[in-house]
């Protein structure tokens, strides 16, 4: 039987200061890759870190729980992918960027194709959130379909179609990209 | 080059051109205290007043004198008089609730996000969770619930378990028991996990006995804190999700609220005599060592744990609500009294206030909002109950 009264079991937790120096330690070495991976799933970097910072502090309350886990990084990506999720499920949710002057000339527009990496960082931008996600961990963060499922917490078939109309969509929208052969690899 | 690989070299190309500044660590403790003010606390004194259903009467009525004989008190007064407050038409409406509710056949949360299902109106309770919105229904016996997930392909039925699910302080993990039998002696599963549900990428689970019930009140660090009943007789556990051991506390008979970060707990005192409502305590839940105890029944503490609720049982069907200092024990307010009408639940709001659902005695029920300043609000309209079993209000939890 796996539920067994085990008496006198004390759990034991670290001090502040233990637990201040292992999450510094931590966030040293690993901050990095989430500001990345938030940045590509932002697409900005202000948001991104924004978004890191709230991870962070979310981690750093759970850091007794966290810091125990078989893979932190894992942990920490899964709960930055969250983040993000819960971000773009605010249906009433008001994204403004407050300044202080009023701009005297328009925001510049868009990007437009120009042959390289930005026509394609733009298109990605363009995504909805849930297919955003799912291209950055596919194609950046170089996870498998069932890793990528597991994280979101969709079905393998999603991962699989979010990700195949992505591709496709990025074809039609760049027919005359000069490094695309055509040639689609089966990963 | 494949389309996949541009992808990939496009976005390493965009990270690889970007400058990204590091966090200090001041700053994550700084965001961590705003993140913990806003916790998603919202369970409510569901605990207490499930357990306590069977030894005293739900309903509160409010125009019971506040007890102010527990020392130094902070009434909290009704900006109504209390002697015309008849009707919850009377109060004057004030913010909505910080924390997610349901209304009639809506779960509404917190963001603003409504989710409309028929099968909503008589749920028990109800919990997001990563791929839908948990939520439990009325089981065949009392003490069973069905559980439900709905999702946009629908509603699923989980399993029977408990109308009572835990979350974790910061929202990010729940915990919930399921069985895939309603039969009384059947084995169950204690589901744990991050923003999950079970299935494909679901959290871990710890396997329960046959003929154990399982009722999730709160997280702790790598524990979930529960109350196991073996049939009428309830153990405070914490059960580790790691290695599924159970370890009691066993200085509570039943566990009632859950604070994680000031890893404690509160509860009725072991020891006392089943049915009647004796002592109960704050423990801590590292050591499992008293920290202090009151005659009054405790219930959850507030967002930032510096307050627990507590119920205390009246002459007749009289009973009152007040608030404690976590740390200390000191009562530092009552809640102030009505003409006519009943508190069905408590539930902290994320400002440290309390919300009720209230009913005036005539069908007519709302959530109302009772201040640290000793304000009396309501927080939502007045609306007519329809069934006499289900409350038009419910007060939710939430990831």
């Amino acid at each position: 039987m796996v539920h067994a009264a085990v008496t006198g079991d004390v759990m034991t937790t670290p001090s502040r200061s233990t637990r201040d120096l292992e999450f510094t330690s931590w966030l040293t070495a690993r901050e990095p890759a989430l500001q990345r991976t938030a940045h590509l799933l932002t697409g900005d970097v202000h948001s991104a870190q924004d978004l890191v910072q709230t991870t962070l502090a979310k981690l750093y309350l759970k850091w007794e729980r966290v810091r125990n886990a078989d893979n932190i990084d894992a942990y920490a990506r899964k709960a930055l992918v969250n983040e993000f999720r819960t971000t773009w499920r605010r249906p009433l949710r008001r994204v403004e960027q407050i300044v202080e002057l009023v701009p005297e000339e328009p925001a510049p527009a868009a990007p437009e194709y120009d042959g390289g990496h930005d026509a394609v960082w733009a298109f990605v931008c363009s995504l909805p959130p849930k297919q955003r996600a799912v291209v950055v961990l596919r194609f950046y963060e170089q996870l498998t379909e069932s890793e990528i499922a597991d994280l979101m917490g969709i079905s393998i078939g999603t991962v699989k179609s979010q990700s195949s109309r992505a591709l496709a969509a990025l074809r039609a929208q760049l027919p005359d990209h000069p490094e695309i052969s055509g040639e689609e690899s089966d990963r | 080059m494949t389309t996949e690989d541009l992808l990939t070299r496009s976005l390493h190309e965009v990270t690889e051109h970007t400058d990204y500044q590091t966090t200090p660590l001041a700053t994550v403790v700084r965001r961590a205290g705003i993140v913990r003010g806003r916790r998603r606390r919202t369970t409510a004194l569901a605990a207490a007043a499930v357990a306590a259903v069977a030894v005293t009467p739900t309903a509160v009525w409010l125009n019971h004198s506040p007890d102010t004989s527990s020392g130094p008190t902070t009434t909290l007064s009704p900006t109504v008089s209390s002697g015309s407050a008849t009707s919850l038409t009377d109060v004057p409406f004030g913010h909505a609730p910080g924390i997610d509710y349901l209304d009639g056949n809506t779960y509404l949360d917190m963001n603003g996000g409504r989710i409309k299902d028929p099968a909503l109106t008589t749920a028990t309770a109800a919990t997001p969770v990563r791929d839908g919105l948990l939520f439990a229904l009325p089981g065949e016996t009392p003490d069973r619930a069905d559980l439900w997930i709905h999702t946009t392909n629908g509603d699923q039925r989980l399993g029977c378990g408990r109308n009572r699910f835990a979350i974790s302080d910061d929202g990010v993990v729940s915990a919930y028991w399921v069985t895939d039998s309603c039969n009384p002696d059947s084995a169950g599963k204690l589901y744990d996990g991050v923003n999950n549900t079970m299935g494909e990428g679901g959290p871990g689970f710890v396997r329960t006995p046959a003929g154990v019930m399982i009722d999730p009140v709160g997280i702790q660090t790598e524990a979930v804190v529960v109350n196991a009943w073996h049939g009428q007789d309830p153990t405070a556990e914490l059960i580790d999700i790691g290695t599924g051991r159970a370890t009691p506390l066993s200085a509570l008979r039943i566990v009632t609220g859950s604070d994680e970060n000031n890893h404690v707990v509160s509860g009725e005192i072991a020891g006392q005599p089943a049915g009647q409502v004796g002592e109960s305590a704050v423990v801590d839940a590292t050591t499992g060592s008293v920290r202090w105890r009151t005659d009054w029944q405790l219930g959850q503490f507030s967002a930032d744990g510096k307050y627990v609720v507590g119920l205390r049982s009246g002459e007749g069907s009289t009973d009152s609500y007040a608030v404690f200092d976590a740390v200390t024990g000191q009562k530092v307010a009552d809640f102030p009294t009505w003409s006519s009408g009943w508190i069905t639940q408590v539930a902290w709001d994320l400002d440290d206030t309390l919300l009720a659902v209230v009913n005036d005695g005539s069908d007519r029920t709302a959530i109302v909002r009772f201040g640290r300043n000793g304000l009396v609000t309501r927080a939502t309209p007045v609306r007519q109950k329809k069934y006499a079993s289900v409350d038009v209000f419910r007060l939710a939890t939430r990831p």
